[in-house]
């Protein structure tokens, strides 16, 4: 779970304006969450595509965002996560009482994603859009300068978060972006927590000396 | 004491540092949170790191997601609305009949639109031209109460309906896909055959494709 320290103790109180996972500010990996969740699934079991349609747009930003920091195109994300929800519906039947839904969800995504990457790599093609908008993103309600220098940090973040290796840069946005413990990451990765917890260690390492190449000099 | 730990793998870790329990105490997930924090106050190398990993932790947290249209969540419940074709037989081989299929529908209604339906009144299966088989295919498509008894049309057991998988299992038996498949490749231009047929018989036409295309008859 994500834990914020007082922000007095932050260093970069800003970039805590972080958006909440689900539309209700909920985390995606929240067991809690995931019980409210099987309602609208057995109804969506029965054919209610209405309740199905319901769980698309409480999930639809957080699939979305990962899907995007993965593959660094909105285009490419919000295709790839338009094709994990249809797999999701088809999977519907197999989806058990004692299964976390979000596990599942991103379990999905997770393989679509590197999907899409292997696929991109093979035709030779980059990410079509990097960093596309952080700026108008970042400028809402600030300051010019303050919101310059809040698009200049994400900027190198981004560009920091996409040079990582696809295993590292997965861990991280399943942890920091989506907020899914150390659990809910191993079930979508089909490892041990163990390994979940050095892969990410390791990642935040490489994240830092990548940012610090790039010229990033908030770290 | 050093705090230029970035360009190395900088975990500071051994009997008296906490490793990757560092990087996890962020995240709420150490092995042994309580020992962690009293090493962090007593190493300040370590407390170095712990703020570094922390400022790494929120940059990330802080990187704004891309905006989600309306039309998102409209665009899957219309995927999900539109029924995938499905035949309920045979599944390991549903591709390859799925295949075959199109061949028998798009053959049999251009062939049974180009020439009237032969009224069959045989019984013997070797006597029936594919013409007629095409007829039998198309009067089922069009919605008639047809039987492949009144074409003299040889089904597995005695079913006096037929379904679209007793059908296609039947045709397939009598290799009417081979002649089917013949007939319709000698028609070397496939916008020549279907202009060849008169206004109506192309609505029909694509009607009947566009029912094949939305899974209902098949």
């Amino acid at each position: 779970m994500v834990s914020p320290e007082p922000a007095s103790n932050r260093r970069h109180p800003e970039l805590w304006a972080s958006k909440g996972v689900l539309q209700d500010g909920s985390e995606a990996g929240n067991p809690a969450v995931d019980m409210q969740e099987w309602p609208l699934v057995e109804r969506a079991q029965q054919g209610d595509t209405e309740a199905f349609t319901l769980l698309v747009r409480r999930y639809q930003q957080p699939v979305i965002h990962f899907c995007y920091r993965m593959l660094a195109s909105a285009q490419d994300a919000e295709d790839v996560a338009q094709e994990t929800f249809v797999r999701l519906y088809r999977y519907l039947d197999r989806l058990q009482p004692d299964a976390k839904f979000s596990t599942v969800l991103f379990g999905i995504a997770r393989n679509l994603t590197l999907n899409h990457l292997r696929d991109t790599k093979r035709r030779g093609r980059g990410a079509t859009d990097p960093l596309e908008n952080h700026a108008g993103l970042a400028a809402n309600s600030r300051g010019p300068d303050q919101a310059a220098r809040l698009g200049e940090i994400q900027a190198v973040v981004e560009q920091g978060l996409q040079e990582l290796s696809p295993d590292h840069r997965e861990v991280l946005v399943l942890r920091e972006i989506n907020g899914l413990d150390y659990e809910a990451i191993a079930r979508v990765l089909e490892c041990r927590i163990g390994t979940v917890k050095s892969r990410i260690a390791r990642a935040r390492d490489q994240l830092q000396a990548r940012i610090r190449h790039l010229g990033g000099d908030f770290i | 004491m050093t705090h230029d730990h970035a360009s190395k793998d900088i975990h500071p870790a051994g009997d008296n540092h906490p490793g990757d329990d560092l990087s996890a105490r962020l995240d709420g997930q150490a092995d042994d949170p309580a020992r962690v924090e009293a090493h962090l106050a007593e190493c300040a190398e370590c407390a170095h790191r712990f703020r570094e990993l922390k400022t790494v932790s929120d940059a990330v947290k802080g990187l704004p997601g891309p905006t989600v249209s309306d039309a998102f969540a409209l665009r899957i419940a219309a995927r999900i609305r539109r029924p995938a074709p499905r035949l309920r037989y045979w599944p390991a081989a549903s591709g390859l009949l799925a295949a075959a299929a199109t061949i028998v529908i798009i053959a049999a209604v251009v062939l049974s639109l180009r020439q009237p339906a032969p009224i069959l009144t045989t019984t013997r299966a070797e006597d029936i031209s594919p013409a007629g088989e095409s007829a039998l295919v198309a009067d089922i498509l069009l919605g008639a109460d047809a039987s492949p008894l009144d074409y003299g049309f040889p089904v597995p057991g005695d079913t006096p309906e037929i379904s679209p998988e007793e059908l296609i299992l039947a045709l397939s038996a009598s290799g009417w896909f081979e002649d089917a498949a013949e007939a319709w490749e000698a028609e070397t231009d496939i916008d020549e055959l279907v202009q060849s047929l008169d206004q109506t018989q192309q609505m029909e036409f694509k009607r009947l494709l566009r029912t094949y295309e939305e899974g209902a008859q098949i």
